[in-house]
């Protein structure tokens, strides 16, 4: 009966039924009975066996024997971070820490929102077990540990990657539970670290051309002390949000593309707003949170002028506001709350970088595998919403919005992304202010690429739309809740759910498709092989071998992507349906 | 029961087909519903309707599949939209006017066939969504609301559990307590035991009869006919989107006039 089918002993059952077989059976039995059991099995294992370890030959001797890895072996600064300025690499040191530390930061919000729950339902916590972690990184971490055997008497990444690791295993650690004795003082301290490490990094590289990033580092301290004592999911997910926006500060500046990096740093919190299990509290601090924000922008606006990026702040600035107004309008404290932390902070950094005054590189002179990873990571922020806005407009009952929407995504659909970037090297700098940074090839290809998976991403989020069966809409209907509210509450949490496959999917495309900048000039992580090769010492040498690389850190990231996508998809499966 | 609307010694000069005569103890209306048509297309699913709910009656509507029952109670919360004729609940007309509309669903529940729990939200979030987003009552509050109806449909110890770990039975009964948060004022019932294995179908059933029994205004399409005996106050079948009769359950059950609901009862008793 009923209790039957809640039994935990029966669930346990279940799921072991449902669990693939590891039988205690010997490796020899196996084999019989997996690859010999039958005639026909027996020819196919022996044939295509013959043919892999033929394969596997070839392959290996290639890549040991006879390849001349040289081309990549004195170019892996160009094939990571392009003509990036040798004098300022510390920057991207700097970057790097912060990155990783941002990295971190999530991984505890992640871990402190599941304890959170576990503990609200009254189970154990799920842990991610180390195998987990292997069976996703391990393609990407292989990459980094060949270009580093690769480039061992050219590129000694050794010390930043040490770095990196120190940066994100600190970032998580202070996110977890208050403990005693030496560990809770080792805890208490760990904040310093990044700070310590930063400002080892600088006396050891002395080159770069200011001393921000001490400030940076500074303030990064300050930000996780706050975060190890406060302990709540919201200020660590604002927190990995404010340090991942140092990092990208470091390199661009704070003048230039700053909205760019402030949206990326919104959107994990825009994402966490989409959950409705927020404790309720003051609204205040998203009131004031706004208005700091909003002012701020508006000041900005007014006393600097207007040209087309502060236009687009002003408006984010002043949509945010309204957001926030409207949700402490309508009682919702704790996500006024969250939405205060994040803009608050976001403008602070923003605000604090100026006053600095640091200054940017400007990123005509990003390159390599870096470039593709910003432009990537920007497209995939910026797209994500403006699908998401597309799919909606799609499905409105207004016929002008809903027939501006589809043919919106039926012509991108319908052009190949090639010719679309080669328009945008003719079109979209009529749309874009000139002088600086708006209007350069990679600012026109970041449009061009965003543009390109929103569509895809809008046809995604509308099949997920679809899936969801008309009796959630009807239910919120019957109780009285708006059409909004029901799309945000109820249809989009389920459909975004169902569809995280396939949107990995266009993400890891979209990834991809950054290697069509070298189209258009831009140098990044294919293009670099033009380069080399017109180097006197490389040309017509070495083609297989830079060919090979490139294609491996493009695999090792997508591949590391799209198991990422599947251990998400396992977590979010709790309890569902 | 008062019966004052009908006299037992002339049941036969009852004009059955008649269901605008309420049989609630206050004689207070809470829905009228007076010459509604509805069509699908070319397909007229429901055929001048007029009916009337007292405050504390609860009426189950009965009749063959296609007969239209489940279209008339989606009617009257606007899931669907009548093409002619009124509909009146507590006093509020049901028309284009959206906020008339929302007014109308907040103080109507509604349980589904299928539940229509929300598979992303835990027990208790199901319950105290709506409460919360469209009440506006502070999270605390909704949630001690919230277990006080657990308590009520037996199943306080599901609360922090989503809907997919729960039994059907289970399911309906938390389908029940989210309606009755919103703490309406009359509850459609629309098939809740259809989808169910038979083991799970009393449990709901005793949900409900409850509910009744505290004075809650229903509207119950169903086809357990033991309920509607010994629950209803009124019964109303319909067939081929007419009322055909209505009655007492004593009458309807062990004296119909009309031939369609007698071949009715033949073939389902």
């Amino acid at each position: 009966m009923e209790s039957a089918i809640i039994d935990p002993e029966v669930n346990r059952a279940i799921t072991e039924a449902n669990a693939p077989r590891h039988s205690d059976q010997s490796p020899s039995q196996w084999l019989k009975s997996n690859l010999f059991n039958s005639w026909y099995n027996t020819i196919v294992t022996v044939v295509f066996g013959a043919l892999g370890l033929l394969f596997a030959f070839f392959a290996l001797r290639f890549l040991i024997f006879t390849a001349r890895w040289e081309p990549v072996r004195d170019n892996l600064q160009l094939f990571f971070v392009g003509r990036f300025p040798r004098e300022e690499t510390t920057r991207l040191v700097v970057q790097l820490l912060a990155l990783s530390g941002a990295g971190g930061l999530f991984a505890g919000w992640l871990r402190q929102r599941a304890r959170i729950e576990a503990e609200l339902a009254g189970v154990e916590p799920k842990r991610t077990s180390p195998r987990e972690l292997v069976g996703s990184y391990w393609a990407s971490v292989l990459f980094l540990v060949v270009s580093m055997i690769i480039g061992v008497t050219t590129f000694r990444p050794w010390l930043i990657v040490v770095g990196c690791v120190i940066s994100a295993a600190t970032c998580f650690v202070i996110t977890m539970k208050p403990r005693r004795g030496a560990f809770g003082i080792a805890l208490a301290l760990a904040p310093l670290v990044p700070f310590l490490l930063a400002a080892g990094v600088l006396t050891f590289i002395p080159d770069l051309s200011n001393s921000s990033a001490y400030m940076i580092a500074a303030g990064a301290t300050v930000v996780l002390a706050l975060t190890q004592y406060l302990r709540n999911p919201a200020v660590t997910l604002s927190a990995a949000a404010l340090l991942g926006v140092s990092g990208f500060q470091v390199l661009s500046g704070t003048s230039q593309l700053s909205w760019v990096f402030l949206t990326l740093a919104l959107i994990p919190g825009a994402f966490a707003l989409t959950s409705s299990s927020g404790k309720e509290s003051s609204p205040l601090p998203g009131i004031l949170g706004s208005i700091v924000f909003g002012g701020g922008v508006v000041f900005y606006v007014v006393f600097n002028g207007f040209t087309s990026v502060r236009w687009i702040t002003l408006l984010a600035g002043l949509a945010v506001a309204v957001w926030a107004l409207v949700s402490a309008a309508n009682g919702d404290g704790g996500n006024g709350r969250r939405l205060g932390m994040v803009t608050v902070l976001g403008f602070a950094t923003w605000q604090i970088g100026r006053l600095i005054g640091l200054e940017g590189i400007d990123w005509v002179d990003w390159g390599g595998l870096h470039l593709n990873l910003v432009v990537a990571a920007a497209s995939t922020a910026l797209a994500f919403p403006m699908g998401l806005l597309l799919a909606l407009g799609r499905r409105s009952s207004l016929p002008v919005l809903r027939w501006l929407c589809t043919a919106y995504i039926e012509m991108i659909r319908g052009v190949p992304l090639i010719s679309l970037l080669l328009m945008a090297q003719l079109f979209i700098g009529f749309f874009l202010s000139s002088g600086g940074n708006s209007n350069t090839l990679t600012t026109k290809s970041l449009v061009v690429i965003t543009m390109f998976s929103s569509a895809y991403i809008a046809e995604i989020v509308r099949g997920g739309l679809q899936a969801v069966p008309t009796g959630q809409t009807e239910a919120g209907q019957a109780m009285g809740m708006s059409p909004a509210k029901i799309t945000r509450l109820l249809v989009l949490p389920q459909a975004l759910k169902a569809v995280i496959p396939a949107m990995v999917g266009q993400f890891i495309s979209l990834f991809k498709d950054t290697s069509l900048l070298t189209i258009i000039g831009v140098l990044e992580f294919l293009g670099v092989r033009e380069i080399i090769h017109a180097q006197p010492d490389f040309r017509g040498f070495g083609l297989v071998e830079t060919l090979v690389f490139v294609a491996f850190g493009f695999w090792a990231i997508s591949f590391t992507m799209s198991r990422e996508s599947q251990r998400l998809e396992r977590s979010l499966d709790v309890g569902a349906r | 029961m008062t019966d004052v609307n009908h006299t037992p010694d002339s049941p036969t000069e009852q004009v059955f087909a008649d269901a605008t005569q309420m049989m609630g103890e206050s004689g207070e209306v809470m829905i009228e519903v007076s010459g509604v048509d509805k069509f699908f297309g070319t397909f007229q699913a429901l055929k001048n309707i007029n009916m009337r709910v007292g405050k504390q009656e609860v009426v189950v509507v009965i009749g063959p599949s296609g007969s239209g029952k489940s279209t008339l109670i989606r009617c009257i919360n606007r899931l669907e939209k009548h093409d002619r004729g009124d509909i009146v609940v507590d006093g509020v007309e049901l028309g284009d006017d959206i906020r008339n509309i929302q007014e109308i669903r907040r103080e109507t529940g509604m349980v589904f066939q299928s539940f229509n729990l929300f598979p992303h939200l835990t027990v208790l979030d199901n319950i105290t969504l709506a409460p919360r987003q469209v009440r506006k009552v502070p999270k605390a509050e909704a949630e001690a609301t919230a277990m006080e109806l657990l308590e009520r449909v037996k199943i306080p110890d599901q609360a922090r559990k989503f809907p997919g770990q729960l039994s059907g039975g289970q399911q309906q009964r938390v389908a029940i307590a989210r309606s009755l948060a919103m703490r309406p004022k009359v509850m459609l019932f629309d098939e809740p035991t259809s989808a169910l294995d038979p083991e799970m179908i009393k449990e709901v059933l005793d949900t409900m009869q409850d509910l009744a029994t505290e004075g809650m205004t229903m509207i119950c399409v169903t086809h357990e006919m033991g309920f509607a005996r010994e629950v209803a106050d009124r019964v109303v079948f319909m067939a081929d989107g007419q009322v055909v009769e209505v009655g007492t359950p004593e009458h309807f059950f062990d004296n119909p006039q009309e031939e369609r609901t007698k071949l009715f009862l033949s073939q389902i008793l």
